[in-house]
């Protein structure tokens, strides 16, 4: 059921006063004329009193008029010269009088409440009768007019936007455009106007993460130039053999993550979900992580205490937890200790890290979410992907990830999963 | 031997780019931050910079600004493959040539060669001068005086004027301009010369009709004006 919205009531109101307007001239102009017109008895009784008057005298007349019941309203009124009536019914006001001299000579007013004249001159003024059909007509297309200009321009110029808007030129605004105005087509503009806004921000997003794409590649292919560069000066140096796999190996794994990175940034339907324990699952990364961390001299330990099993893509999630554990390992001071703590809830799951690292500055709290967001002086350490892939596989179900500097340093993320089905 | 300053944020890149330029029989020095290679540069101690575009904090371009404020020292520039802007505000700001990355270093060597020829040209004698009109060119010295003053040109700059002024009043194709002042073929959608040129313009100054003294001639090449 749609509610009745304001263009709804303003071309209601347009119709029904076009039309009304219509209806009610019409009616009023086809009363006025058939109150001024007589009809045949009037205009028989006129005729008969003139022709009386004017053969046999005044007293003929007279006699007549008196002898002759008329209507109270409309009729004939004989009046002399002075202005006394004669006789017939005083007229007001008179639509029709004539001053005629009568057989005997006497000069008398004769006055009619309508016009007298009787079939001919209906016939002569016949177009009279189209007067109403006329002014409605002309009335009716005014108000069309002015409504149809009143829908069609605002739309004119929403049209252009949207034109404006697929040619690329983001910053296109129509709002502005529309005064004081506020109605349904001005919330469509507000939403063109937002459409425009989220476009521009994609687009840009879209370029600077292939930018950052490009330069990432360029790095290691560069390496991978000057290091071939070495081996054609002296065939014999293996080394750089092992630097150019190394740096193919760095563009596979970009290549992977950046696949991983599209394959997250999909609608979340799209994903294949399983049942999973998801405390068994950080069971595992810990004790891999473990591994790693034990060559820096650190540790990991895991606080949990009842299982939480949920309909999740188990694939996706052990890459969320493993990106932010092992950056965790990586971060934190040598000799600490990573701690990984899941506190199970009935409808969720909140799982923190926190390392003994330096924590990261204010401003990159949130941006380091970002594809490609890296600390400074971490140019060997990855590429800035797993954060980001961490924080789309959170999303995508359903879930938060954020992050925040420990009092003592170090940083904590936090991750909230829902649980599902 | 030729002490040439590699200014880039990859430390496996420039050790490597190092060694090799060391075994072409240059001496190559690295630093990792456009601060440092600013300084380096201006120091007088190398005689030409290969300047990463990528630099973080300070990037290459604002480099390349602070030392062409106060040195014509031949710069090199490292540009991003496909990136035209970089290329263009980089020569628009004097640098004397770039190399897009990724690229092999022996392509490198051959623009570092290629830049070296022209700054210190073989078999040309200290007192060969070239006169025409008010311009008067050193190419031995690499020095050039305009209506009497001196005129600061970058080597890439110098060497253009010089084939023009060699051929004062003749158009030169840009072809030849390419082979003979920059030592490469010229190539589809270049714009090196026309940057440069445009920025010797500016040196120049306007002629009293408010015409360039260095007249492009569509679809043929460009044009010294001779009095």
């Amino acid at each position: 059921m749609i509610k009745p919205s304001r263009l709804f009531w303003k071309l209601f109101l347009a119709f029904w006063l076009a039309t009304t307007l219509t209806f009610l001239v019409g009616l009023l102009l086809l009363t006025v004329s058939h109150e001024l017109d007589g009809n045949p008895q009037l205009d028989a009784l006129y005729g008969t009193e003139e022709k009386l008057l004017t053969t046999y005298g005044a007293d003929a007349g007279r006699q007549l008029l008196t002898v002759l019941q008329q209507d109270e309203t409309r009729g004939v009124g004989l009046y002399d010269k002075t202005g006394a009536l004669i006789a017939g019914i005083a007229i007001e006001v008179a639509v029709y009088q004539r001053e005629i001299v009568t057989a005997d000579g006497q000069s008398v007013l004769l006055r009619a409440s309508f016009f007298p004249g009787g079939p001919q001159r209906q016939a002569d003024d016949g177009p009279s009768h189209f007067t109403p059909i006329f002014v409605g007509t002309v009335m009716s297309a005014l108000f069309s007019a002015y409504l149809a200009y009143y829908l069609v321009w605002p739309l004119v110029h929403l049209r252009q936007a949207m034109r404006d808007v697929a040619r690329g030129h983001f910053e296109t605004r129509v709002k502005p455009m529309m005064g004081n105005r506020r109605d349904e087509i001005v919330d469509l503009s507000e939403d063109c106007d937002r459409m425009a806004r989220q476009l521009k921000v994609m687009v840009e997003s879209q370029q600077r993460l292939l930018h950052d794409i490009s330069h990432e590649l360029r790095s290691p292919l560069t390496r991978m130039q000057a290091a071939i560069g070495l081996l054609h000066q002296e065939p014999g140096r293996q080394e750089m053999l092992a630097r150019v796999e190394r740096e193919s190996e760095r563009i596979d794994t970009l290549i992977e993550e950046l696949l991983t990175l599209a394959r997250v940034q999909g609608r979340p339907e799209s994903i294949e979900s399983e049942c999973v324990d998801l405390i068994e699952l950080l069971a595992s990364i810990t004790e891999d992580a473990q591994f790693e961390a034990h060559i820096k001299g650190c540790a990991v330990s895991l606080t949990a205490s009842q299982g939480f099993v949920s309909q999740v893509s188990g694939e996706l999630i052990y890459r969320c937890f493993e990106n932010v554990i092992r950056n965790a390992v990586r971060y934190t001071r040598p000799g600490s200790v990573v701690q990984v703590r899941a506190d199970t809830g009935e409808a969720q799951l909140m799982v923190s890290i926190t390392d003994a690292g330096p924590g990261v500055e204010t401003v990159r709290l949130q941006s380091m979410f970002l594809p490609f967001e890296r600390g400074l002086d971490d140019a060997s350490a990855g590429f800035g992907l797993g954060l980001a892939i961490a924080q789309r596989a959170v999303q995508m179900h359903g879930g938060t990830i954020s992050a925040c500097n420990e009092a003592s340093g170090g940083l904590t993320v936090v991750i909230v999963l829902p649980r599902n089905g | 031997m030729i002490c040439v300053l590699l200014v880039d944020d990859d430390r496996e890149l420039t050790d490597m780019l190092s060694q090799y330029l060391e075994r072409e029989g240059f001496a190559a020095t690295a630093v990792h931050t456009g601060e440092e290679g600013e300084v380096l540069a201006l120091s007088g101690d190398y005689s030409i910079v290969v300047l990463d575009v990528m630099l973080p904090r300070l990037s290459g371009i604002e480099v390349l600004r602070r030392i062409r404020s106060q040195s014509q020292v031949p710069v090199l520039l490292l540009t991003a493959r496909g990136d035209n802007i970089d290329k263009i505000a980089g020569l628009e700001l004097g640098a004397d040539d770039y190399v897009p990355k990724p690229s092999s270093p022996g392509e490198l060597v051959a623009r570092l060669r290629a830049i070296m020829r022209r700054v210190a040209p073989v078999g040309k004698p200290l007192n060969d001068v070239i006169h025409t009109g008010t311009l008067t060119l050193w190419p031995g010295k690499r020095q050039a005086s305009w209506q009497g003053r001196s005129l600061e040109l970058t080597s890439t700059e110098f060497s253009l004027l010089e084939e023009l002024a060699r051929h004062a009043g003749q158009v030169v194709s840009k072809q030849d301009l390419s082979l003979n002042a920059l030592g490469r073929a010229l190539t589809r959608y270049d714009r090196r010369i026309d940057v440069h040129i445009s920025s010797i313009r500016q040196k120049l100054g306007p002629r009293d009709d408010a015409k360039a003294w260095i007249q492009s001639v569509r679809g043929l090449g460009y044009q010294l004006i001779a009095e």
